[in-house]
């Protein structure tokens, strides 16, 4: 929008509220009793007040002759030369009645007219004498005696109620201008401040877009190196585990243990590529879920044993207690374990020697994730299977809690020299659970332990 | 500049441009009080509750050429908060000439760079080369304490490529000077530029005294 002139509108009557002109100027004309027509420069009425001449002017119009002379001066009043701002000028009309005009100028140029009128200036009974010999004689009494209703104003008086609607009109107009021109730059202001976001949007979607790219980049990146890092390794732990199993000959008791540290370490690591292609996957989008009915005590079992080796060293107790009767639920079962065994392993990395680390398993009534009330009409969206894993361990920094769950965070660094890890494990179980469209809970407190809940629905968004 | 055949007028944007309370609509104000209603039309401010522009401000000068031509300047101010940045752009559309006022007090001065800055990317995004726009600049707000002394500002003024004035606006000192000083370029301009005075039969000259014939009864002193 260009604004660069902001030109007012050629016709006042497209910027003046008529309405609230009308009403403003009808309090005027009810004061003394005269009409009052105020038009743009385009011959637009802002107000045409008749106040008590429609009655006279009518009787006029009725009679023939006197139509042609009344038109002449209604064109008149219309179009004669006023001047100057201010100025009023005196129009006598055929009929003896009078009329005042002013001009109505704004910025220094004419906009519009004001026509007061018609009035008498005396009390004389008597018609002009041109229009007398042009009627008939009951017509001259009647018009004589319609006259009597138009009020008689001294010149004097007239300038001044002229010169007041003027600065009436005159402020009117002033405020109408103001409220265009605010109008307009609101407009273009509007327009503007969204063009300028348009573009800003425009920069940030193209940077988005790259980061995105870049994105994809580094995760296929990190899941070709990731398998290709697998292949050797699943070869190492083979042979190793060969060795160990004497398929190569008798070992000495200094090579078993050397090449049982080998086979741990190369487990140790292979967990962990399995872990960094878990989040690749993640990252890249490309986590599909397998999901079927799960057997919740079997998944349990199998997760403990992943973890039990560990455990026993630490002389940790691990109690499951599973709710009777939990209705089956459709999961993704290996991601299931890989959730739990990653709970279960903090679990044990954290507790203190000879604890216990607790697992339940329930149905639980819940707030559906990310919605803030019970849904009244798919109840079976506030059912969810909970299994928490407790420890009794060292618990988490409250501060720390929120960011747990961070790709490659730690609680401090030094508990990965202490207790190991990568630090994606969280992250992992988060992202898996979530693609379930379930939620993580913790509740930890220093020195006492930890409790992680995960929630998996039992009816979601996708199925 | 607009030429309005019809009305047969010539129309002039004048900015004055500047950083927030640097004392923008205040110049107005006083060019209002001091050339009087015969010169200026109404001045219409388009503000907000507090007092701070808003949108802009307008005050419209017209003068008679003296050969049939009405000559209208018009004077806007632009919001200075740092919000209303579209809005600035947008009072800068098509301007013929620019009044910056600067605040004088010495912790303004990044601030007063900033929009002068500001200012001229506005007009290179509006596509004019700012270069090209007749400039003033007036350091306002000479009365209070802590501000460039006038030593410095005539060091300054030696050095600019654009005319400096001082002013304290809200007493009306320096504002018709500077007014002056930048309608004497804008003039020179739309001279060089236009060929404007036997294009439109108008003595510039004369314009510029018509301009401000009335300052002189206005106020003790004269330009």
């Amino acid at each position: 929008m260009d604004i660069s002139g902001l030109q007012m509108p050629k016709g006042l009557a497209e910027m003046v509220d008529r309405s609230a002109f009308h009403e403003v100027c009808q309090c005027f004309c009810d004061l003394y009793g005269v009409g009052l027509h105020i038009i743009d420069i385009n011959g637009n009425n802002l107000t045409d007040i008749r106040a008590n001449t429609a009655q006279f002017n009518e009787y006029l119009l009725s009679i023939h002759d006197l139509k042609v002379l009344f038109t002449k001066l209604i064109a008149e009043l219309k179009s004669l030369p006023l001047g100057a701002a201010e100025n009023i000028v005196e129009l006598e009309s055929f009929s003896g009645l009078c009329y005042s005009l002013s001009p109505i100028y704004h910025e220094g140029n004419e906009r519009g007219r004001i026509i007061f009128g018609p009035y008498r200036t005396s009390e004389s009974k008597r018609l002009p004498k041109k229009l007398a010999s042009m009627l008939k004689q009951h017509e001259s009494n009647e018009l004589i005696t319609l006259q009597r209703f138009i009020p008689v104003i001294s010149p004097g008086v007239v300038n001044k109620i002229v010169k007041s609607i003027g600065s009436l009109v005159d402020a009117v107009v002033h405020n109408s201008y103001k409220a265009y021109l605010t109008s307009q730059m609101h407009l273009a202001t509007m327009s503007a401040a969204f063009d300028d976001l348009e573009t800003k949007n425009k920069e940030l979607r193209e940077v988005n877009d790259n980061l995105r790219e870049l994105d994809t980049l580094k995760s296929n990146f990190i899941s070709t190196v990731s398998h290709e890092l697998r292949t050797p390794l699943t070869s190492i732990i083979g042979y190793a585990e060969m060795l160990l199993e004497g398929l190569a000959g008798e070992l000495s008791q200094a090579q078993n243990n050397y090449i049982g540290t080998i086979l741990e370490k190369g487990e140790n690591l292979l967990d962990l590529i399995r872990q960094v292609l878990d989040l690749s996957r993640i990252e890249s989008g490309t986590l599909v879920l397998n999901k079927s009915l799960l057997d919740l005590e079997d998944a349990i079992d199998k997760s403990i044993s992943d973890v039990l080796p560990q455990a026993h060293k630490r002389e940790l107790k691990i109690e499951v207690n599973l709710q009777p009767e939990i209705p089956p639920i459709s999961l993704d079962a290996d991601k299931f374990r890989r959730v739990l065994v990653n709970l279960l392993g903090n679990a044990v990395k954290f507790s203190n020697e000879g604890g216990v680390i607790r697992i339940n398993a329930l149905v639980t009534e819940r707030l559906p994730v990310g919605e803030k009330q019970y849904n009244v009409f798919e109840v079976e969206r506030n059912n969810y299977l909970s299994i928490s894993v407790v420890d009794e361990g060292i618990g988490i920094p409250r501060e720390q809690v929120e960011r747990i769950f961070d790709t490659f965070f730690q609680v401090d660094n030094s508990s990965t020299r202490e207790f190991g890890g990568t630090g994606l494990g969280l992250s992992i179980v988060r992202n898996f659970v979530n693609a379930h469209h379930g939620e993580v809970e913790v509740v930890s407190e220093v020195n006492k332990g930890t409790t992680f809940r995960v929630h998996y629905p039992y009816v979601s968004e996708a199925s | 500049m607009q030429f309005n055949s019809g009305q047969r007028e010539i129309v002039i944007k004048v900015v004055y441009y500047g950083p927030p309370l640097s004392g923008k609509t205040t110049n107005l104000q006083s060019i209002h009080e001091l050339l009087g209603a015969t010169t200026c039309g109404r001045l219409t401010t388009l503000d907000t509750a507090d007092d701070r522009t808003l949108f802009f401000d307008l005050l419209p000068l017209i003068v008679s050429s003296g050969s049939g031509y009405k000559i209208k300047i018009k004077l806007f101010t632009v919001p200075g908060q740092v919000i209303h940045a579209a809005t600035r752009r947008l009072v800068l559309q098509g301007v013929d000439g620019i009044v910056f006022v600067a605040d004088s007090q010495l912790n303004q001065a990044r601030t007063n760079d900033e929009f002068y800055k500001g200012m001229k990317a506005h007009i290179r995004d509006n596509g004019i080369d700012p270069s090209r726009v007749p400039t003033v600049i007036q350091f306002n707000k000479r009365d209070l304490p802590d501000v460039r002394s006038d030593t410095d500002l005539d060091k300054i003024a030696h050095k600019s490529i654009e005319p400096v004035f001082k002013a304290t606006a809200i007493d009306g000192d320096g504002v018709l000077e500077t007014l002056h000083g930048l309608l004497v370029l804008l003039f020179k301009d739309l001279q060089e530029n236009y060929d404007f005075e036997s294009k439109f039969k108008v003595s510039l000259k004369n314009v510029l005294r018509s301009v401000f014939a009335n300052a002189a009864s206005n106020r003790k002193g004269n330009l």
